[in-house]
């Protein structure tokens, strides 16, 4: 162990440029996708907010009236563990309460109740216990208290607490788009001793009221609640196996629900294809890393044959020869990923901390919390893959000739041996290690099967690259020297050695340009698909926003004037309310029907226009369509203001009315600005927003004059034309896809490391051969000039295939993300980028030979000759 | 009295060694058959290409004769295991190299000491002061700290030597360990090597076409194309180089 520990130890410090640069890329590989995992975690957890804030669970839902008894809920897909449960006021004592006390705070104390079935209610996980246990599923009467409650009265674990309803006021309810004021008759309410069994923390339910809160079972509720409606709701958690649009379609079309936005957040379709996009960008880099490093380690073992030979021939056996590399491997692979975890952290909070997540930028994450439970076993998984590269030396010892070593033969290696061994290795590069991957790192949301086959497909192009360029590096290497043939004229010595020794170290041509085929292949992938997604934005704005100016910061304007007064002038072809809108559970805006008659579905269907009026038909957008499974016709229930439900039929499904810069909103649904007053008493008359559809080619400062004629001035009214909103849409993109940006050029970091590290290597290995050039006149140009020539010709073959990777890929990529998120993306192309792709393979390249052209020239002639 | 025969060191018994296969093989040694004894300084000569190395190669276990047997200090190297044949060489054999073949990132110091580690022991005090015995013996206590590519060809060869002889084998096997070394250096060198055989007991094969070097033998044999030529043995403890031109001549060599 002494002499392996030595030669490795020794080993790696007396060559420091490869030594830095091996480790560099191992920690580059477990940065990156260490850096996404810690970056996605805290995107979640801190834009969902702390679990102990949480004060309800993922669904909320409410029966229909005469509908669906609760077991029937168990059949919707994606909605598990329910509990039926309603909360109200009730008056707590710890002594008797007398019935005939009025309401007063002087002779009553006020606190939440809330009432779930008992059974189900621990594993909805809404509170926490400080002392006690859980309410009994037997209908006991027993009750868990809040702090509040507890001081207030000083209670322990088995007092009594009195608990009654508050007697019924008279109250206002919304009817026909009216408040009216109920008055209910005297009554007196029972109060029910209960036992305190439990004492909750200040946690979630516990939170309410200051701690003034009190649960009791369903059933006692009732009782407490007896002779007065309470509308019975369910809560209930969502089943994370079914996605978050599968879950909603599967209740909307029968039920009123709310999800909660920590239930479903990052679960939307298109946040899932993003943030897989992201994990499968750091899986890249993770490959890639390894990539590299099994080379590096592999080709170190060519670069010490003689050193071998001489070892073996003392008498050291292949098993200690092997523990030297292995020991070599251990330090690179366990200091690169100690770094790599150091910088995926930093490299994560950094990114926090510039507002970009994996939801998007501008974001701010107050919280910064590291999963551990997946970043080490990242790393390990790392350590253990660079471990396995190692292998490939010790294998290689095996079938070493040492007669022929000493000799000084080129390839004393078994070729079949060689062959297996790195099919083997590709296998484990592009199957076992993302398999690894996806067990540490599961995957968002659903794995369904558009998801796997895309999945498959983005890993079968990832083994492609990697398998072609492990067992077939000839292929490449004559590629490369066959494009290297016409520099022969421009350059005589650089273009005939550079093909020559191109051809005779195909591993190494394969491995640069194949990691830099990948990388550009991610490029010119990636703006593809961001081009579709321009596509879809201006798809979208054609039909939504593009003829479209938004007028805000007016004062309180009655609606119908303004509107009377916008038709007179030319090019006004009809207006649209802003700010009137309830959430139930989607944005539900009210429109002016007859102002929709000119443009849109309604201008050429004019039978749209009373059925929005008379019939209750909602318009809905494309986006909310897509993602609730809405057709023309399909019913869509609406929880009203008063807790009843009102169903509206979709008539129409369009982006042509509707959208608003704020809340920038794409899924909304429109009704008659009548049912909004009626059902949910929401005023429409007067407005401080509005948006004007013009004719194409009007004049919008016509427009602005119209309105500060109407406002006698332009007071503090703003208008934003759809043309800003589309650039606003359009910059959301390149913003939120900045993330990847950074990723893709980590990974071209790595691309360039692959290259560096081969071209060191060759140095090193030719270092007889350019130092005999250098003794018959070879300039130092002339050698920097090899160097460079065989970078330039690698960058341009490895973009060239990954332009071509790329190119091909995007239709692919496109197609996947319409199955996967629903969005209509038009098949745009790379455009400009198919160029500057290629470009900068090249440049990556070029900047990576800069370190190893400085090596070559310093090579020593002198002792290159004299040596053996 | 008839002296009871000695065990020899190293013994070849009608070795073959061809290269290539079928009708395309090619004979690099042929019916080769001689030993060595243990505190004999044999030298093999022959022109480049003759088979030399080969031989060395076979007599040490690092390769395989196509025919015949190969015994080292009693043992069939044929019947050994790779592993075993590595560990016989370990143990029996120390090597000197035409181009030294140090390791490029050990002193001096640990390039002697190499044999110790590789027999897996620690470098102690025993071994350190043998190490700094074998540096005075041969000329090294100032160069101690030097990496190889500091030194000069004699010294790099002088290294070489006290490698090979730190473990104490009892045969020292020398690949033209003058080749790459001025006159004066392998003059340097043969006298090491000589006085290796006499004040320490061990035995010496050395390969060389270099007649000075072979006058320093107890024995010397001619390999021509392959095989031993039988009638030019020449022995005796005052070989000259006049003597060696001589049967090089007969050999037309």
């Amino acid at each position: 162990m002494g002499l392996s520990l030595t030669l490795a130890r020794r080993g790696l410090l007396s060559r420091p440029g490869r030594t830095l640069f091996s480790v560099l890329g191992i920690a580059l590989g477990v940065a990156t996708v260490v850096g996404v995992i810690v970056l996605d975690f805290n995107t979640i957890v801190g834009l969902s907010g702390p679990a102990a804030e949480r004060t309800t669970p993922d669904i909320q839902l409410r029966l229909p009236a005469g509908q669906a008894e609760r077991d029937e809920l168990y059949q919707v897909e994606g909605v598990s563990l329910m509990a039926r449960y309603f909360q109200n006021d009730a008056a707590v004592r710890s002594e008797p309460i007398s019935s005939d006390a009025p309401d007063s705070s002087e002779h009553r104390e006020w606190a939440r109740l809330i009432a779930l079935e008992a059974q189900h209610a621990p594993a909805l996980g809404v509170y926490s216990l400080a002392a006690g246990r859980d309410l009994a599923a037997d209908g006991s009467r027993e009750v868990l208290i809040g702090e509040g409650v507890a001081e207030r009265f000083e209670l322990q674990l088995g007092d009594d607490l009195w608990v009654a309803r508050p007697r019924r006021p008279s109250k206002f309810v919304c009817e026909d788009g009216k408040l009216v004021k109920k008055r209910i008759s005297a009554d007196v309410p029972t109060p029910w001793k209960y036992e305190v069994v439990g004492i909750l923390t200040r946690e979630q339910i516990g939170r309410r009221s200051g701690g003034m809160v009190v649960v009791v079972d369903y059933a006692n509720g009732q009782e407490i609640y007896a002779g007065v409606h309470v509308q019975p709701l369910i809560w209930a958690n969502r089943d994370h196996s079914v996605d978050a649009e599968r879950l909603k379609a599967n209740i909307a079309s029968s039920y009123a629900f709310v999800v909660s936005e920590a239930a479903i957040l990052g679960q939307a379709a298109d946040e899932r294809a993003f943030r897989t996009g992201v994990r499968m960008a750091g899986l890249l880099a993770l490959v890639l890393g390894m990539y590299v490093i099994f080379h590096t380690l592999s080709m170190s073992l060519t670069e010490r044959m003689k050193e071998v030979g001489t070892l073996h021939t003392l008498g050291t056996t292949h098993g200690q020869i092997g523990g030297v590399f292995l020991l070599e491997a251990m330090s690179l692979a366990g200091v690169g990923a100690a770094l790599g975890v150091l910088g995926g952290i930093g490299l994560a909070k950094g990114l926090l901390s510039a507002g970009i997540t994996t939801l998007g930028t501008g974001k701010h994450i107050n919280v910064f919390l590291i999963p551990w439970e997946m970043v080490l076993p990242l790393a390990g998984i790392g350590v253990l893959i660079a471990l396995l590269g190692s292998i490939y030396p010790l294998f290689a010892l095996r079938g070493t000739n040492t007669v022929a070593v000493l000799r000084g033969d080129q390839a004393p290696f078994k070729k079949r041996s060689s062959f297996g061994f790195h099919l083997l290795y590709a296998l484990l590069l592009a199957v076992v290690l993302p398999s690894l991957f996806f067990v540490v790192v599961p995957v968002v949301g659903e794995l369904t099967a558009e998801l796997l086959s895309t999945l498959l497909g983005a890993l079968g192009i990832l083994s492609l690259v990697v398998i072609l360029s492990l067992i077939m590096p000839a292929v490449l290497a004559g590629v490369c020297a066959a494009i290297t043939a016409p520099f022969i004229k421009l350059w005589p010595l650089a273009g005939r050695i550079t093909a020559k020794a191109m051809r005779a170290a195909p591993a190494r041509i394969g491995v640069s340009t194949s990691a830099l085929a990948l990388v550009t292949a991610g490029l010119v992938g990636l703006k593809g698909m961001t081009a579709s997604l321009e596509g879809e934005v201006d798809q979208w704005a054609t039909e939504a926003v593009l003829e479209k100016v938004w007028v805000s910061g007016m004062p309180p304007t009655v609606f119908a004037d303004f509107a009377q007064h916008l038709h007179q002038y030319k090019g006004v072809v009809g207006l649209e309310k802003g700010g009137t809108g309830v959430h139930t559970p989607f944005l539900v805006q009210g429109v002016a029907v007859s102002e929709l008659a000119g443009y849109g579905p309604c201008a050429t269907d004019k039978s749209l226009l009373k059925k929005l009026d008379e019939q209750q038909g909602m318009i809905v957008s494309r986006r909310l369509a897509m993602d609730l499974g809405y057709e023309l016709g399909t019913t869509v229930p609406l929880e009203r203001a008063d807790g009843q439900l009102e169903e509206f039929t979709v008539i129409a499904i369009s982006d042509a009315y509707g959208h608003y810069p704020f809340p920038d909103e794409r899924m909304y649904g429109l009704i008659a600005d009548h049912y909004l007053e009626r059902f949910y008493c929401h005023p429409t008359d007067t407005v401080e927003h509005v948006a004007v559809q013009l004719e194409k080619g009007s004049d919008p400062g016509i427009l602005e004059a119209a309105v500060f004629d109407f406002h006698g001035g332009p007071q503090d009214i703003v208008f934003r034309s759809g043309a800003e909103v589309l650039q606003a849409h359009r910059d959301d993109i390149s913003r939120d896809f900045v993330l990847f940006d950074v990723l893709l050029i980590l990974t071209a970091c790595l691309a360039g490391l692959g290259v560096l590290n081969g071209q060191l290597l060759a140095a090193l290995e030719r270092s007889k051969e350019l130092g005999v050039l250098k003794a018959l006149g070879t300039s130092r140009g002339q050698l920097a000039g090899l160097v460079l020539l065989e970078a330039l010709v690698v960058g341009f073959v490895g973009g060239v295939i990954g332009v071509a990777l790329g190119w091909g890929l995007t239709p692919l990529v496109v197609e996947a993300l319409r199955r996967l998120v629903g969005l209509d993306l038009p098949h745009v192309g790379p455009g400009n980028w198919i160029w500057l792709g290629l470009l900068g393979s090249v440049v990556v390249a070029l900047v990576s030979a800069l370190y190893p052209v400085w090596r070559t020239t310093r090579v020593d002639a002198v002792r290159a000759v004299r040596t053996g | 009295m008839v002296a009871e025969p000695t065990t020899a060191i190293v013994e070849a018994q009608d070795v073959y060694k061809f290269h290539g296969q079928g009708p395309e093989r090619v004979p690099v040694l042929a019916k080769i058959s001689f030993r060595v004894e243990p505190g004999e300084f044999v030298c093999i000569m022959g022109p480049s290409g003759s088979g030399k190395s080969t031989l060395l190669h076979l007599l040490s276990g690092l390769d395989q004769p196509s025919a015949g047997t190969v015994q080292l200090a009693g043992q069939d190297l044929a019947r050994l295991s790779e592993r075993r044949r590595t560990l016989q060489r370990r143990e029996q054999v120390g090597y000197v190299f035409q181009f030294f073949n140090l390791m490029p990132n050990l002193t001096v110091r640990e390039n002697i000491a190499l044999p110790v580690s590789i027999a897996g022991h620690g470098v102690d005090a025993a071994a350190r002061t043998r190490v700094m015995g074998l540096a005075e013996r041969l000329g090294l206590e100032s160069r101690l700290d030097a990496l190889p590519h500091q030194l000069s060809g004699g010294e790099m060869q002088r290294t070489s030597i006290a490698r090979a002889l730190m473990s104490k084998q009892p045969l020292l096997l020398c690949d033209e360990p003058t080749g790459n070394l001025s006159q004066k250096a392998g003059a340097e060198v043969m006298e090491i090597l000589r006085n290796c055989c006499d004040q320490d007991g061990r035995s010496v094969l050395l390969v060389t076409h270099n007649p000075r070097d072979a006058a320093f033998a107890d024995r010397v044999l001619f390999l021509v194309d392959g095989e031993l030529a039988e009638d030019a043995e020449l022995k005796g403890s005052s070989l000259s180089v006049g003597d060696i031109h001589e049967v090089l001549g007969k050999l037309s060599i």
